[in-house]
């Protein structure tokens, strides 16, 4: 017999939440809390943050990533539709979709058309610094030494 | 005097030095953001991410910060001291910034935190942290914890306005200090070599906690542009030797004055120091002192100069505070136009600036390799 939990400190709109979901489904209250506490334990992990060696309660950020992808995928499509995902506040120049960093008005448009021409096929510098970094093995991005990729020889 | 004519009209640091604005002769301004993508698996798909540029040097007397201006093509550089105040020890009624850090107890940093009574030196330690294979095991583990990871950053005002940050570093790239100071003497803002004979180039990098020295050779080839070989090595202390040694002095004459090393080091650089409740010049006191050390500081690196064969770029913003001891030191060794004192204006943040140079070709670099690997995919949706 597992231990009973207190539902006291749960916020009522949590409980009515539940509760609907209960009634719609068919699932018991008590199916509805554990999957809440699975794909809400993941959450947390990843809202505590990493530890000094990088891992989330002790697991990897990969295994946690993929562990919420199951979880998260429809959040994630809702928030595209109703325009509040993070990123397309980004974009959005008015910036004020809550949880969204400050966007600096008098900056954004200058740096949109650096964003603008950026992604397009010409680039700002010529290879030689780039290539005199690889020669001397220095300048390697983090993302490049976690995952062992390291430099691709450019064939510019 | 030595002149400055040995930086060339279409390097980084004679832009920075007239403060040009950083255009490209293709007209281009070097980009402040780049779009960065963060994979979406769940849509199978890249999603943009604007992402600011900005190049850090972490000294043992001072952070140096560089990012080009918002929307206009020039470099922004800051200089914090390494001073730190926790929040129980200043009010920011009293005109100084408060920074909470993810619900930290607010502090105060820089020349703010100096005018407290309970400043505490940030020092780093000596720095040797990259091989050529990238940064060292334990420095990986430290990126690591800071790495892609939500910072929320609060400052409160002097007036008492707060604003609110979220960052995340989505890419860190260690660079060797030095070499980025080299980075701005060489380059052009097209990222191309200057045209040079000069095959044996040296930046000795004076610095608060070391002095660092950065050799590259130039091996010019028939055809195409040099190749590059480089070497670092630590040929002594920095300033913070001379800065122990003022505040044993001050110590000294003024048994209740007792300074941290980043007050110390304040000292040595501003020449004042508070006594008594009255800032107060110590030059006096200071003019004997960096004569000794300094002359000690520069028996260490003295064979660079004395080897003829090498070009000799001083920089560092302890260069600064000792510009009329190396340059007496240096005459007697060298011709004017084999040496480069880097000017005032420059020297403290030249590594951050440089710093920022390497960061361009680099998030070119990654931008490329995040195309290549995210074409296949963004080619195939919908």
């Amino acid at each position: 017999m597992s231990d009973t939990v207190s539902l006291q400190n749960i916020p009522a709109d949590s409980l009515h939440l539940a509760q609907t979901l209960s009634v719609q489904t068919g699932i018991s209250l008590s199916a509805i809390f554990r999957l809440a506490l699975v794909s809400g334990v993941l959450v947390e992990c990843m809202k505590v943050g990493p530890d000094l060696q990088g891992r989330y309660a002790g697991r990897e950020a990969v295994w946690l990533a993929k562990a919420l992808r199951r979880h998260l995928s429809s959040a994630i499509d809702l928030l595209m539709e109703q325009g509040q995902h993070p990123y397309q506040a980004k974009e959005n120049t008015t910036g004020v979709v809550s949880g969204s960093p400050p966007i600096q008005s008098e900056a954004s448009s200058q740096q949109n058309r650096h964003i603008r021409e950026e992604t397009g096929e010409q680039v700002i510098f010529d290879r030689a610094l780039e290539e005199d970094s690889d020669l001397l093995g220095i300048c390697l991005a983090l993302s490049e030494l976690q995952s062992g990729t390291g430099r691709g020889k450019s064939d510019g | 005097m030595f002149p400055v004519s040995t930086i060339h009209p279409a390097s980084f640091l004679a832009h920075f030095l007239a403060q040009r604005p950083l255009v490209t002769a293709a007209g281009k301004e070097l980009p402040s953001q780049i779009p960065w993508q963060r994979r979406d698996a769940l849509k199978r798909k890249s999603v943009p991410l604007p992402t600011l540029i900005v190049s850090v040097d972490n000294g043992n007397d001072a952070f140096k910060g560089a990012m080009l201006h918002a929307s206009q093509p020039f470099l922004q550089t800051k200089r914090l001291l390494t001073a730190y105040a926790l929040s129980k020890t200043i009010r920011s009624e009293e005109g100084m910034a408060t920074w909470p850090v993810n619900g930290s107890p607010p502090f105060s940093i820089g020349e703010g935190a100096l005018q407290t009574a309970q400043v505490e030196s940030l020092p780093i330690g000596f720095t040797e942290e990259l091989d050529l294979k990238g940064p060292k095991e334990v420095v990986r583990q430290a990126l690591r914890s800071i790495f892609n990871t939500r910072w929320t950053i609060r400052r409160t005002e002097e007036r008492g306005q707060a604003s609110s940050w979220m960052r995340r570093l989505v890419e860190i790239t260690s660079y060797p200090q030095s070499f980025a100071s080299f980075v701005t003497w060489y380059y052009t803002l097209d990222g191309v070599p200057i045209e040079t004979n000069i095959a044996r180039h040296v930046t000795l990098d004076i610095g608060g906690g070391q002095c660092h020295s950065c050799e590259v050779d130039l091996l010019h080839q028939s055809s195409g542009r040099p190749r590059l070989r480089m070497s670092t090595s630590l040929p002594g202390e920095g300033t913070s030797a001379i800065a122990r040694t003022v505040r044993d002095a001050l110590g000294a004459r003024y048994p209740n004055v007792h300074l941290s090393d980043v007050e110390a080091q304040h000292a040595l650089v501003s020449g004042v120091v508070t006594l008594g409740g009255r800032r107060t010049s110590i030059s006096d006191l200071m003019s004997g002192i960096i004569t000794t050390r300094a002359h000690s500081l520069f028996t260490s690196m003295l064979p660079l100069p004395q080897e003829g064969q090498n070009f000799l770029m001083f920089t560092g913003g302890c260069s600064v505070l000792l510009a009329h001891s190396l340059e007496t030191f240096v005459q007697t060794k060298r011709d004017p136009q084999d040496v480069l004192f880097v000017p005032k204006e420059c020297a403290p943040v030249l590594n951050a600036l440089g710093g920022y140079v390497l960061m361009q070709a680099t998030a070119q670099r990654l931008l490329a390799r995040q195309n290549t690997t995210t074409q296949p995919t963004v080619g195939g949706e919908r």
